[in-house]
């Protein structure tokens, strides 16, 4: 994996110089090369198919706008997935505050923070998953990610599904390694946690 | 090492990315405790669930979406380019130009602010001299409605405006009215336009120059002699005195009493008498007063000396002139109180007169 990254970067170079130019047809090359990985990305992060498409839509429109500003210090790909995590975190963040607002809306400050705590996706969990009759793992599992807090969202999907090194994630996140480590176990053990409900057994 | 502290560190150590020191003591305790054990299987299984989640496809208009925005935004951007570059060797100038320009109109602006300034403090001179102006306006602005009421004949020699004459005569003055008919029928009527004309000349004269009416005999001449080409000859010697009469009157209806009475005022508000003050030394005054004159904020315009006598002109904010005056009287003895200050009086400026003992 490393491996291909580093390969990757030097290709870039040459590329990157040429889409600096405004050459687009350089820019689709990477456009191609990328956009799977970054969907995925998006796509566990925010855990809708329709949702991480435009957010890598944006994240390619966005890449493609501040090129100057990207410096050869990263590498383009690492660059470009750092973009992807913060958009799908900004729209996580936007649809938390919508929720939020709803809820205000709707009942008063006592009864949502009820609603809260019902809503606690660890304990709400089961009874979701009561519904679906075909216990499909994956479906889990994504709901489980979809369940913890966003800033282990990032370190479980960019370690455990994507393959980062530390280093990669503490730059990505621009965050201690020792972050990226308390982080990273939070983070597994609270969807150990999630799947032992769900599925009853590991 | 408690359970706890061991189940923090299971992540790291799965990972294998943990101090040798650590996983020594890890190992140790997990041998002895199947709940940590439990533990980190159940660690393994969650990571492995996690890594067996299916890489999805992006969709096929994915890469077309992309790129149609992006070269959306790479034609933008070369409009964007175009209008920030090719400008900026225009634009450096241009900022050149308007930093020039501000610097020349705040220095003009600075210009016609500054005398306004100056104006102010000697705001003194400015009222007197306004309230003189309009006077002058008042007078000129009566004057030319006198020429207008007076038909300029003369100017039309060899017409006949018999009724429009004889009603400007009836207008000028009754008395004078029968002695005028006169001079009418003596001179004829070519003659006595021409009259009217010199008449009128004098008159304008008369105001301008403001004249007493005693020389008005000599300014007559003298006018008649400057239109000697349109007046030969004025019949008779009471034709004179007939014009001084007719003058005064015009004079009277012209400027009335009103506004020599203004112009009267204002020049009495023009020249205050000074204050007079006995002072054993003149130079022990001049420090005492313009200690005196500046506590009180105000202002020495002039000091002028001869011999054993000083005339000093101070300018004082209105409010201040009795305090300053009091102050005065301390110093000196106060001799002649000239045109002392009265209540609700807006004066700034005071002479005063100084006169060794």
């Amino acid at each position: 994996m490393k491996g291909n990254v580093r390969r990757g970067t030097d290709e870039d170079t040459v590329i990157i110089s040429l889409c600096k130019r405004g050459n687009t047809d350089a820019f689709e090359f990477l456009v191609k090369k990328y956009q799977k990985k970054m969907l995925n990305i998006a796509y566990r992060m925010v855990g809708s198919y329709d949702d991480s498409c435009e957010i890598v839509q944006d994240a390619f429109v966005s890449a493609f706008k501040n090129l100057k500003q990207f410096r050869e210090e990263a590498r383009f790909s690492t660059w470009l997935y750092t973009i992807v995590v913060n958009l799908s975190k900004n729209r996580l963040k936007r649809l938390h505050v919508k929720e939020y607002r709803e809820e205000l809306t709707l009942d008063n400050m006592v009864e949502s923070k009820n609603r809260n705590m019902k809503k606690d996706p660890i304990s709400t969990e089961p009874s979701v998953l009561e519904r679906i009759e075909k216990r499909d793992t994956q479906e889990v599992v994504q709901k489980c990610i979809n369940s913890l807090d966003y800033e282990f969202r990032e370190v479980l999907v960019l370690r455990d599904i994507q393959g980062f090194s530390y280093n990669e994630l503490s730059d990505m996140l621009m965050i201690k390694e020792g972050t990226v480590k308390s982080r990273l176990s939070r983070a597994r053990e609270a969807l150990k946690k999630c799947l032992k409900r769900a599925l009853g057994e590991l | 090492m408690e359970c706890n502290d061991i189940q923090e560190k299971l992540s790291a150590y799965m990972e294998g990315v943990i101090s040798d020191d650590e996983r020594s003591v890890i190992e140790e305790h997990l041998k002895s405790c199947q709940a940590c054990r439990t533990s980190l299987d159940d660690l393994e299984k969650t990571v492995s669930y996690v890594k067996t989640l299916e890489v999805i496809e992006p969709p096929a208009w994915l890469t077309q979406k992309v790129m149609a925005r992006v070269r959306e935004e790479a034609a933008s951007k070369a409009g964007f380019l175009h209008k920030l570059f090719y400008p900026l060797h225009i634009k450096l100038p241009v900022q050149a130009i308007a930093t020039v320009l501000i610097a020349v109109s705040a220095f003009y602006i600075f210009k016609t602010i500054q005398p306004e300034v100056r104006h102010s403090g000697i705001a003194v001179d400015e009222t007197t001299t306004l309230q003189v102006l309009p006077e002058d306006k008042d007078v000129s602005s009566k004057q030319k409605e006198a020429d207008k009421s007076i038909p300029a004949i003369g100017r039309i020699p060899g017409s006949i405006e018999t009724g429009d004459r004889s009603q400007r005569d009836r207008a000028l003055t009754k008395d004078t009215a029968v002695s005028k008919g006169k001079v009418d029928t003596a001179l004829g009527v070519n003659e006595g336009k021409r009259f009217s004309s010199a008449k009128e000349d004098v008159m304008k004269h008369e105001f301008k120059e403001r004249l007493p009416a005693e020389p008005m005999k000599q300014l007559y001449r003298a006018e008649e002699h400057e239109t000697a080409d349109r007046i030969e000859e004025v019949s008779g010697m009471q034709e004179p005195a007939e014009k001084q009469e007719e003058m005064k009157a015009l004079k009277e209806q012209v400027v009335g009493g009103v506004s020599v009475k203004e112009r009267k005022s204002a020049g009495e508000k023009e020249q205050y008498p000074p204050i007079t003050l006995a002072v054993d030394n003149l130079k022990d005054f001049e420090k005492d007063s313009a200690k005196i004159v500046k506590q009180l904020n105000c202002l020495i315009i002039k000091t002028e000396r001869s011999g054993d006598r000083m005339l000093m002109i101070v300018r004082c904010d209105e409010p201040k002139m009795n305090e300053l005056l009091m102050q005065l009287r301390r110093i000196g003895e106060m001799k002649d109180e000239g045109g002392a200050v009265e209540q609700g009086e807006e004066r700034r400026e005071i002479s005063i007169e100084l006169v060794e003992k």
